[in-house]
């Protein structure tokens, strides 16, 4: 299509209303997901889908996503999907996906969105992660857009699949059958391969029940969701603050969105913000990362030349990945000329094992900072310390945990901790998963008690949650979750290594992010060789996993094991934080 | 892509120049030059670096090459593609 026509759709298109006189809006007080949309369709609100330039490319009100979602159902059914049956659904940020996902819901199927490849020259890894998540799912379906069809068709070679096509080919093959079934309130709604390695993928298993009391506490208590109110996002509907943040929770409380596709945030990141300006979006949420690229966008430009207005968006959250203070204040400064008020920043933090949200700062308030010191934080203790002092830590409070849960920070006794001291954070409440799919080993190590072990370190001033870091091993990578198995998996295979000659660790950064590290051991003598150990070593790693790292050489044998031989990972990161685990030396100055 | 073809001379020098920008390694700039592995791309500078280029040659880059381009190479053939495809 021409730019003209373009522009000349864009102009004939109007967003659907913010409100709609009339309908009351409900939050997600409903039994099932079909439910909830069934209410939407009463309503004129909906989806706006928006193109890199940011004009409006199709309007999607919840009546036609109903309509088509159940048209699509009976054709899923008449296909011979059965009810509990998973379709894999590659998430773009396009009605598709939605009608598709919807669909499964009438169907009684259970969809599993997919990720997107979003880097250079990783088709195989994309592939393998593909693959993983179909084979773990046992998915009898796989569901996207036409151009990634011949990825999805290699990753699934030999698993059976009944059929792999986008929604029109579901549209056109099947014959619609006569009935649905009608799903029940502790049915699976859908599965979530959001953690987990991309070799031993774990997928979330939720329910409607659990799906509907982490919206209904979300948007009761945290969003504090009311007439009005309306979304915006560029988060990609294969991690749950997409997913559920801004598709499920806007859904289920019959609210607007605009939404504009991740790669045309991250090409075009200030399109983000005129969406929000135009349509007068009131909720909005990003990892650092995400107001980091607008900040840094904008630097070049004068003050005031952008012509947006940010005044009415009252809630710009946070969270998916530790939160940069420092970032989110020049992100404030920043469009403090359009209308933005640092009041409208709200750190939340949640899991996708607890369907999205575990706790909401006060609406409305901003950030609350906590200095702490260094050295006391390493004895697991949360002592405040002069916001200017040296080596002081800060961190941002995440506040309340939500209304019918309960948190609990535990010492690695077990012993429940009080204000102030750092150990592991668990909950418990009805937005908690059901387990992992197929996975008892992972949900017994996840779900202990009726607990859920998060698996991220924190501590409590007050009743509000701060996180520190993680427990787990898991690295989070501008808002990607990313394994040390995986790394470390990619590095054994290089020639010359072998099982065990290799630690991924994440170290701190200055700031509180990680700084993922991997340590290897070097049997090279020469400094020429040793250099292009660490080269490649970066470059497999990047390419294979999709990470920066830096690559530190250390002597054979020097990396601790386990009694019964495996690496002792956690082990190794605290001796070579002590220094005694050394470097070899002539490597290379890392480049980054 | 097609490991005997040859993007055009005018493509590669676009892309070169564009690429002067993301060079934070101080690679050479050749068409051999890999993203990933020779001057670090992660995938925000993917993104950043794509919208300069679709400035550039005012086309839009379908995200589904991706994982098929490695080389600078690889992108200077799909530009040239999508140039043709645009009747261009």
């Amino acid at each position: 299509m021409s730019t003209e026509a373009q522009d000349s759709k864009a102009s004939s298109l109007r967003p659907t209303p913010s409100d709609s006189p009339g309908v009351s809006r409900r939050l997600a007080d409903f039994a099932t997901l079909s439910e909830s949309l069934d209410y939407a369709a009463r309503s004129e609100t909906g989806m706006n889908f928006y193109s890199a330039r940011g004009l409006l490319d199709t309007v999607l009100p919840y009546r036609a996503l109903r309509d088509r979602s159940e048209d699509l159902g009976r054709r899923l059914a008449g296909m011979g999907i059965a009810p509990g049956d998973r379709v894999a659904l590659l998430a773009a940020t396009h009605p598709d996906f939605l009608a598709m996902f919807f669909g499964c819901q009438y169907a009684g199927a259970i969809p599993v969105p997919m990720p997107l490849p979003t880097a250079f020259g990783r088709r195989e890894a994309y592939i393998e992660q593909i693959k993983g998540q179909l084979r773990s799912s046992g998915a009898r379906m796989a569901v996207g857009a036409v151009e990634f069809l011949p990825l999805v068709e290699e990753a699934a070679a030999g698993l059976g699949l009944m059929m792999i096509g986008t929604a029109e080919d579901v549209y056109n093959r099947a014959t619609p059958a006569g009935a649905l079934p009608r799903a029940r309130t502790d049915d699976l709604s859908y599965i979530q391969y959001s953690s987990g390695s991309t070799r031993f993928p774990t997928g979330v298993m939720v329910t409607h029940a659990n799906l509907m009391a982490n919206c209904r506490a979300m948007t009761r208590y945290g969003v504090r969701n009311s007439e009005g109110d309306r979304g915006a996002s560029w988060l990609p509907f294969f991690h749950d603050m997409g997913l559920v943040g801004f598709m499920l929770g806007a859904l289920t409380s019959q609210t607007s969105m605009d939404y504009l596709p991740t790669e045309d945030f991250a090409r075009r990141p200030l399109t983000w913000l005129k969406m929000i300006s135009e349509n007068g979006g009131t909720v909005s949420y990003a990892p650092s990362f995400g107001y980091e690229l607008c900040a840094r966008r904008v630097s070049t430009m004068a003050e005031g030349a952008l012509g947006l207005d940010l005044s009415r968006w009252r809630m710009a959250g946070i969270g998916g990945e530790m939160i940069k203070p420092n970032v989110m204040q020049a992100f404030a400064a920043a469009f403090r000329p359009y209308g933005f008020s640092d009041k409208a920043f709200c750190a939340s933090y949640g899991l996708a094992e607890c369907v999205l949200a575990v706790s909401f700062s006060e609406a409305g308030t901003g950030m609350l900072l906590d200095h702490v010191d260094k050295d006391a934080l390493e004895a697991h203790r949360a002592v405040p310390a002069p916001a200017e002092a040296e080596g002081a830590r800060t961190f941002v409070s995440c506040g309340k945990v939500l209304p019918e849960h309960r948190g609990e920070i535990r010492d690695e006794e077990g012993k429940v901790l009080g204000e102030r001291q750092v150990g592991r954070f668990f909950v418990q409440g009805p937005s908690v998963m059901q387990g992992y799919f197929n996975d008892d080993e992972a949900t017994k190590a996840a779900l202990i008690d009726g607990w859920l072990d998060t698996g991220d370190l924190a501590y409590w001033i007050g009743d509000e949650l701060v996180i520190v870091g993680r427990a787990k091993d898991m690295m989070i990578i501008n808002g990607r979750n990313v394994w040390p198995q995986d790394i470390e998996w990619t590095v054994e295979h290089i020639d010359g290594l072998r099982s065990g000659d290799s630690a991924a660790i994440i170290l701190p950064n200055a700031d509180g992010t990680d700084r993922p590290t991997v340590l290897v051991q070097c049997r090279a003598s020469s400094a020429e060789d040793r250099q292009k150990l660490q080269a490649e070593v970066r470059a497999k790693v990047q390419d294979a996993v999709g990470i920066l790292c830096d690559v530190v050489l250390v002597p054979a044998r020097s990396l601790p094991k386990t009694t019964s031989g495996k690496l002792a990972r956690g082990r190794a990161k605290k001796m070579f934080e002590a220094g005694e685990i050394l470097p070899v030396e002539a490597s290379s100055p890392v480049a980054s | 892509m097609n490991p005997s073809a040859e993007p055009s001379p005018e493509t590669l020098a676009t892309l070169v120049k564009i690429l002067a920008g993301f060079n934070k390694t101080g690679t050479e700039l050749k068409p051999e030059t890999r993203f990933t592995e020779d001057l670090n791309f992660d995938s925000l500078v993917v993104m950043e670096f794509i919208a300069v280029v679709e400035d550039d040659f005012e086309i839009s880059v379908p995200m589904n090459i991706l994982p098929d381009v490695a080389t600078v190479k690889d992108l200077a053939l799909a530009v040239d593609k999508i140039l043709k495809d645009d009747g261009r």
